[in-house]
């Protein structure tokens, strides 16, 4: 040790008015700097900082994604949803046609204390050639911007609307739950949403409509209707349902 | 120098592999296609036999709404096809859990076990040695009855077991005629006797 504490050769960069020499120590136990190319490369890499690494770690994993196909190109088209326009969102053509809100739907039920619904009303077809779950038919319709929105069918969580699943969906002619959309059929269909009444009733709200992308699980390879994005987006006027 | 050249030899080894890998997974078989279920045909009014048990589907109706249990019931924008089938589980307590119509044109309609208020299998878990009477209902438009089959099996995916294809035997007339068929009532799943 120094008397200053520093460990000798512990300073890597010198001043620039004391140049030294490749292969020429400089001070006393400082090491001397490799002359053959390979020694240059090293010692200039080990003086990279931590980030170069890992933008250096990005750029070979990007560039490797290429011998797999390349990243996938996602259309960020969003159309504009206006009520009563259909809108494809694959696998569905959904047409949006009203939204409202109440505490009591009939037969689907009432909301519990604190609660209403906000419902989002229209038609659903299935365009392919299988049937749709409600998987996808609860990923297909949201709200955006609406504060204190439960966040699952049966939970308490409260939150953004725009990650809220719908308490259920509902066919509206007979009010039974939709679980599956076959190919070909056209359902006048729900989508019902609870929202905390602390709240004041939404006399407008935001709707996106998501369309999906076939393709293989990355689990387990099975073919999904998988990465919902975002087609089509509107504001529709809310009212009290009935009003 | 070696060292740094058989560094790279390795790297460049891995890579290689990792693409003929790639290209090797795009020219083989489909994986799912080890798993597909063994089909076993039949029609209406035919046993079929399945690993798990028989089943025979003895009447199938058509209507564009439907009363299951009790009602209000539902109505379809397309038919509500009703299969009544009898199922004797074989050696186990087994049940048929999902299945799908299958039109000729290749469009499937999936039902399922728990289609909650509409489409759905209503079978039970049969014991051995007795015959369980069962029904299912699937909503399709009628162009997609003319020749369609239907399939139940035993497990939720259909995979890695038998699977009963029944020709349901519609024709176009009798697509045209549910099409215009009021309610239907759809009894639900009981025992009905012994298994021969």
């Amino acid at each position: 040790m120094t008397v200053d504490g520093q460990r000798p050769g512990a300073g890597r960069h010198r001043a620039p008015n004391d140049p030294v020499q490749p292969g020429q120590a400089g001070q006393p136990g400082e090491q001397a700097l490799p002359t053959d190319p390979a020694g240059r490369l090293r010692t200039w890499l080990a003086d990279r900082p931590f980030q170069h690494y890992a933008y250096a770690v990005g750029a070979v994993l990007l560039a490797l994604t290429g011998i797999f196909g390349g990243l996938r190109t996602v259309d960020t088209t969003v159309a504009p949803l206006a009520g009563g326009r259909p809108v494809t969102a694959a696998p569905l053509t959904i047409t949006i046609t009203r939204t409202s809100w109440t505490t009591n739907l009939g037969p689907p039920g009432k909301a519990p204390a604190g609660q209403r619904f906000l419902t989002v009303a229209g038609t659903v077809r299935n365009d392919t050639a299988t049937s749709v779950g409600s998987d996808v038919l609860g990923r297909a319709v949201h709200l955006q911007g609406v504060p204190d929105v439960y966040q699952d069918s049966f939970g308490d969580d409260v939150g953004a609307s725009e990650s809220a699943s719908p308490w259920g969906i509902f066919v509206t002619q007979d009010s039974t739950r939709l679980a599956y959309v076959g190919p070909g059929l056209t359902y006048q269909a729900a989508w019902v949403f609870r929202q905390k009444d602390t709240q004041p009733a939404p006399t407008s709200v935001t709707v996106e409509v998501d369309g999906h992308t076939f393709r293989a699980d990355t689990i387990d390879g099975t073919m999904k209707w998988l990465d919902p994005a975002v087609v089509a987006t509107g504001t529709l006027p809310m009212k009290a349902a009935g009003s | 120098m070696n060292r740094v050249s058989a560094r790279t030899v390795t790297w460049l080894l891995v890579l290689v592999a990792l693409a003929v890998t790639q290209v090797l997974q795009s020219h083989l078989p489909d994986p799912t296609s080890s798993s597909r279920p063994f089909d076993r045909t039949g029609k209406v009014g035919q046993t079929i036999a399945l690993r798990s048990g028989d089943l025979e589907v003895t009447t199938v109706r058509g209507a564009t709404s439907a009363v299951v249990g009790s009602p209000p019931g539902f109505r379809s924008p397309g038919v509500i096809v009703v299969a009544s089938f009898t199922w004797s589980a074989r050696t186990e307590r087994a049940t048929l859990s999902a299945g799908e119509l299958r039109a000729s044109s290749g469009r499937t309609y999936v039902v399922s076990a728990v289609g909650l208020d509409r489409g759905r299998i209503d079978c039970g878990a049969s014991s051995p040695g007795l015959v369980r009477q069962c029904t299912v209902l699937v909503e399709a438009p009628p162009d997609a009855l003319e020749g369609a089959t239907l399939v139940l099996s035993p497990t939720d995916d259909g995979r890695f077991d038998d699977e009963a294809v029944v020709d349901l035997g519609i024709d176009a007339a009798t697509a045209a005629r549910w099409a215009r068929t009021g309610a239907i009532t759809v009894p639900g799943g009981h025992y009905v006797g012994q298994a021969p």
